[in-house]
C-alpha cells in the first residue's frame, strides 16, 4: 500500500511539484472585491487618523505625546492593511492538466496549498448568486468531489474550460490511469 | 521651563524616529515575505513554461512605498508644527 505522503493530494507543506507531462493550462488571481472591504475600512481610518493627527499639529506642545500615539497607531493600521492586500495578491489558482492548485497566503502566518485532482472529478458548476456577483462577475466553483473555489472571476467561462478538459479524460475518468498520472 | 520643553521635543524626536525605524522594518520584513512566497510559487512552474508564473504587483509595492512615506510625512510636519 501507497504511503499517505506519497499520494498527489498530500503537500505536508512542500510546495507542490510539476507531475510528468503536466502543462498550465491557465492561471488566476480571485477576484479583486476580495481587497474592497478592508481597503475601505482603511480609508476610514486613516482619514479619521490623519485629520486628526492635523488637529492636533494645530494644538499647544501638549498634544506632542498624543499625537505620537496616534502615529503608531496609524502605523500600525497602514502596515496591518497592506500585510492583508499582499497576502491576498498572492492568492492563486492555477488549472493544469491534471489538477486544480489553489494557493492562499497571510504573509508569516499561512501559505497553504490545496489541491484538487483532476482524476476522481465528473462535474464542476459555476455560481453567481446576488445582485453583485452578477454585476462585477465573478462567482463559486464547484465540484462533485468536496472543496469549492471562492471568489473566481468569470466562473462560467473557467467552469467550461475545466468541462473541456473533464470531457478528454472520457466517461470513465482517467481511474486507468496511475496515481501519479503519468502518460501513457 | 524652556529647557524642560527642549527636552521633552528630543525625547518626541527620538521616539518619532523609533516609530518610523519600526515602519520601515515591517515594510521590508512584509515585501521580503511576499516577494519570497511568490518565488516559491513560481518556482514548480518554471520548469513547465520556462518563466516565473508569478512577479510581485508592482502598484502595491510603489503603493505600500509610497503610503509608507506619506505617512512619516505627516508624522514629521506634526512635530514640526508643535515645535
Amino acid at each position: 500500500m501507497k504511503n499517505l505522503s506519497d499520494l498527489p493530494w498530500k503537500h505536508d507543506g512542500r510546495e507542490a511539484v510539476p507531475q510528468e507531462g503536466e502543462r498550465m493550462i491557465e492561471k488566476f488571481g480571485t477576484h479583486w472585491i476580495k481587497y474592497v472591504a478592508s481597503t475601505a475600512l482603511y480609508l476610514v481610518l486613516m482619514t479619521a487618523g490623519l485629520a486628526a493627527l492635523s488637529v492636533l499639529g494645530n494644538a499647544s506642545a501638549l498634544a506632542i505625546p498624543s499625537s505620537l500615539l496616534l502615529s503608531a497607531a496609524l502605523v500600525f493600521v497602514h502596515h496591518w492593511y497592506f500585510h492583508r492586500m499582499l497576502g491576498r495578491n498572492a492568492d492563486v489558482v492555477v488549472l493544469t492538466n491534471k489538477r486544480l492548485l489553489v494557493s492562499r497566503a497571510s504573509l508569516w502566518i499561512r501559505d497553504d496549498t490545496t489541491e484538487h485532482p483532476l482524476v476522481p472529478m465528473r462535474t464542476v458548476e459555476a455560481q453567481k448568486s446576488g445582485f453583485i456577483q452578477h454585476v462585477l462577475n465573478y462567482g463559486t466553483l464547484s465540484f462533485d468531489v468536496p472543496g469549492n473555489i471562492e471568489l473566481v472571476p468569470q466562473p462560467h467561462r473557467k467552469a467550461a474550460l475545466i468541462s473541456e478538459i473533464l470531457q478528454e479524460f472520457g466517461p470513465k475518468g482517467r481511474m486507468d490511469v496511475p496515481a501519479h498520472g503519468v502518460n501513457a | 521651563m524652556f529647557a524642560g520643553y527642549h527636552e521633552s521635543m528630543e525625547l518626541s524626536w527620538t521616539v518619532f524616529g523609533i516609530l518610523n525605524g519600526v515602519s520601515i522594518l515591517l515594510l521590508a520584513l512584509n515585501l521580503y515575505e511576499y516577494r519570497r512566497v511568490l518565488q516559491k510559487r513560481s518556482a514548480m512552474w518554471l520548469s513547465m513554461t520556462g518563466e516565473p508564473a508569478f512577479k510581485p504587483s508592482r502598484t502595491l509595492v510603489g503603493l505600500y512605498i509610497l503610503c509608507t512615506a506619506i505617512l512619516a510625512f505627516a508624522s514629521a510636519s506634526v512635530l514640526l508644527r508643535s515645535a
